[in-house]
């Protein structure tokens, strides 16, 4: 077992964070079976707007637990387990003014879904929760939302369970990890992560993905080859200076760096298994 | 793929290229003589010293560019500040301006809790289509999740401001028609208390009071923003990439342009690997043959992607952007790609 496994297996939250497309989400589920096969019971708890999308998850296949993160319904569930004693009907949370106002004062969205977070890991149905975040801005703002919450709600519940929320999120049994490409803007992303999260909580930075790197051929210069494969070979020159531009930078983040190779699968599930197995030994 | 369209929304997953061929549509349309805005939201540095300035800006930028007959305009949405001029152009009177910019709650919403920027960007975006002087406006829109949140902005602002949900935590009298509604307003209103504290649920109140009058504003804003996008001069590229993710997410916004009534005027697969050359030797070296094997498998694996796509957008022109070894480091880099777009 590599040491990325080693450590994930000691903790009960990972959160994924990084630009939209760079992997967040298959690194997930990558890190989900390979703690599945470590002997663990993980679950993935994503934002999924595209959940929505007619037939099956293309991901069903793979039999990990998914926790969609939506906010009307966290809010629901944090409500009724706060007012354990209280009989409260549906027609209450089908409220139009309740609904509106969860939807749509900022910081009460992001709020409900860190307290569904971390009230699945106070209890003991699933070893590891793997958070694929969404986009950067919408990262700072998920962790700014428990201290933003206290600052609103001065008093009650929520005021109180924020500050265990900020707790637990601060603490050893939690993990941030950064993912990106070896490219330009998704670097350039996880730099304002790495440096900026810091500031918002104390949160523990683990792992430095670096998604996508191609794979690499010893081969000689564009004259030894035939002219028509010239600009092939020109289009991965660029490819490789590119990618070993981005470990520089990587590694300047100094956070141990972990590249995934450029596979592109015509299966999505496939992919996953891959990369799950790589997971294992890094 | 576009007509004659004055607004010319891109988007798309995020990582895809967005902001590249926006620029790259506005280089052309400035070369063919158009007087052109282009309005980015998340721009790389990279592209902004293509269109010959440090780093994109807030203010309008022109570009200076020999071939073009047209001029060429770039600017970088700051939202932060605009949900304040929001404020500012629909209040009343300055008291009420000044009551709202300093409620407490107003300032976490727009300062520490974020969540407002589409409101922004939706709000700006108005503004410089209703500028008559420019002929064509591109605009680059954010990753996708949020592009729906963008679109989506104006209505839901309008339905928080809607005159039911303001009047209720107003304390005006609600209609006798809708007693049912009340009652489970009541109800809510009790278990807001409990959750949320006496204090904030005051202070929100307190805000809901002083925003009365600019839900006019903002529902007039909101049909204004839905006729633009609906438009027949609007058009809506997608540009995404051949996998299966991105094909899955591409459905998804289809049918949520659709739901809104926008045109999807065209896709555009962007960073394509190119195929082999036709009829390859078979080298000898064997690190060669490995590496053009495994370029054979990854244009295969896409290829099947390109496929579904083609089949899955059969009424929407298809154009394909091949990967290049060439950086877009210029104007002409830019407009060479913009010609795959438009002829």
């Amino acid at each position: 077992m590599g040491r990325f496994l080693d450590d994930t297996l000691q903790r009960k939250i990972i959160f994924f964070t990084g630009k939209g497309g760079v992997g967040k989400s298959t690194l997930c589920y990558a890190t989900a079976l390979a703690c599945r096969a470590a002997g663990r019971k993980p679950v993935v708890a994503v934002w999924d707007p595209f959940e929505s999308t007619p037939g099956t998850h293309p991901l069903d296949v793979l039999k990990v637990d998914r926790l969609r993160l939506d906010a009307l319904t966290c809010f629901k569930e944090y409500a009724l387990l706060t007012l354990k004693f209280e009989k409260v009907y549906d027609a209450v949370f089908d409220n139009q003014v309740l609904k509106t106002f969860i939807r749509t004062t900022p910081g009460v969205a992001d709020g409900v879904i860190a307290g569904k977070i971390w009230d699945v890991a106070q209890h003991n149905e699933y070893d590891t929760i793997l958070v694929d975040l969404p986009s950067t801005g919408h990262a700072f703002s998920f962790f700014k939302s428990p201290k933003g919450l206290r600052k609103v709600f001065t008093v009650g519940a929520i005021h109180r369970q924020a500050a265990q929320i900020c707790e637990y999120f601060e603490s050893d049994k939690t993990r941030v990890d950064f993912v990106s490409l070896p490219e330009e803007l998704p670097l350039t992303e996880a730099k304002v992560l790495v440096n900026g999260l810091k500031d918002v909580m104390a949160l523990n930075y683990g792992f430095f993905f670096l998604n996508q790197v191609a794979s690499r051929f010893g081969i000689p210069s564009a004259d030894a080859l035939p002219e028509n494969l010239r600009p092939l070979h020109a289009l991965y020159q660029a490819r490789w200076k590119n990618d070993d531009a981005a470990q520089t930078l990587a590694k300047s983040f100094e956070l141990p760096v972990i590249s995934l190779p450029l596979e592109v699968r015509g299966d999505y599930a496939d992919l996953i298994r891959e990369v799950a197995k790589t997971l294992e030994r890094v | 793929m576009l007509g004659n369209e004055r607004l010319i929304l891109v988007g798309g997953p995020g990582g895809v290229g967005k902001t590249t061929v926006a620029a790259t549509l506005g280089v052309r349309l400035a070369e063919q003589g158009y007087k052109t805005l282009v309005l980015t939201v998340d721009p790389a540095q990279r592209l902004a010293q293509a269109l010959g300035f440090e780093k994109f800006s807030s203010e309008i930028q022109r570009v200076q560019g020999a071939e073009m007959k047209g001029e060429l305009y770039a600017t970088m949405l700051d939202t932060q500040r605009y949900f304040d001029r929001i404020i500012k152009k629909f209040a009343k009177s300055e008291v009420q301006k000044e009551k709202i910019l300093n409620n407490p709650i107003y300032r976490t919403m727009v300062e520490s809790l974020g969540g407002t920027h589409e409101y922004a960007a939706m709000e700006r975006l108005y503004e410089l289509a209703s500028d008559p002087s420019y002929d064509r406006i591109v605009v680059d829109t954010p990753p996708m999740q949020n592009a729906v949140d963008l679109l989506k902005a104006p209505q839901r602002l309008a339905a928080f401001m809607d005159n039911s949900v303001l009047r209720w935590f107003q304390g005006g009298a609600p209609s006798i028609s809708k007693r049912f509604f009340q009652t489970g307003t009541k109800l809510a209103m009790k278990l807001m208390r409990t959750l949320f504290g006496d204090e904030f649920l005051s202070s929100f109140e307190q805000l809901m009071t002083d925003f009365e009058g600019l839900q006019y504003g903002f529902q007039e804003r909101h049909r204004a923003v839905q006729r633009l996008l609906t438009d027949s001069n609007t058009a809506f590229l997608l540009v995404t990439y051949p996998s299966s993710e991105r094909h899955r997410e591409s459905l998804f916004f289809r049918d949520e342009l659709k739901n809104q009534e926008i045109q999807l005027k065209g896709v555009v697969l962007n960073r394509v690997e190119p195929a082999l050359p036709e009829n390859v030797a078979i080298p000898e070296n064997k690190e060669v043959a490995n590496w053009i094997e495994y370029h054979r498998r990854l244009h295969g694996m896409q290829k099947t992607w390109v496929e579904k796509f083609q089949s899955s957008f059969q009424d929407t022109p298809l154009r394909i952007i091949e990967l290049s070894a060439e950086p877009l480091h210029c104007l002409p880099s830019l407009s060479r790609l913009g010609a795959l777009l438009i002829s």
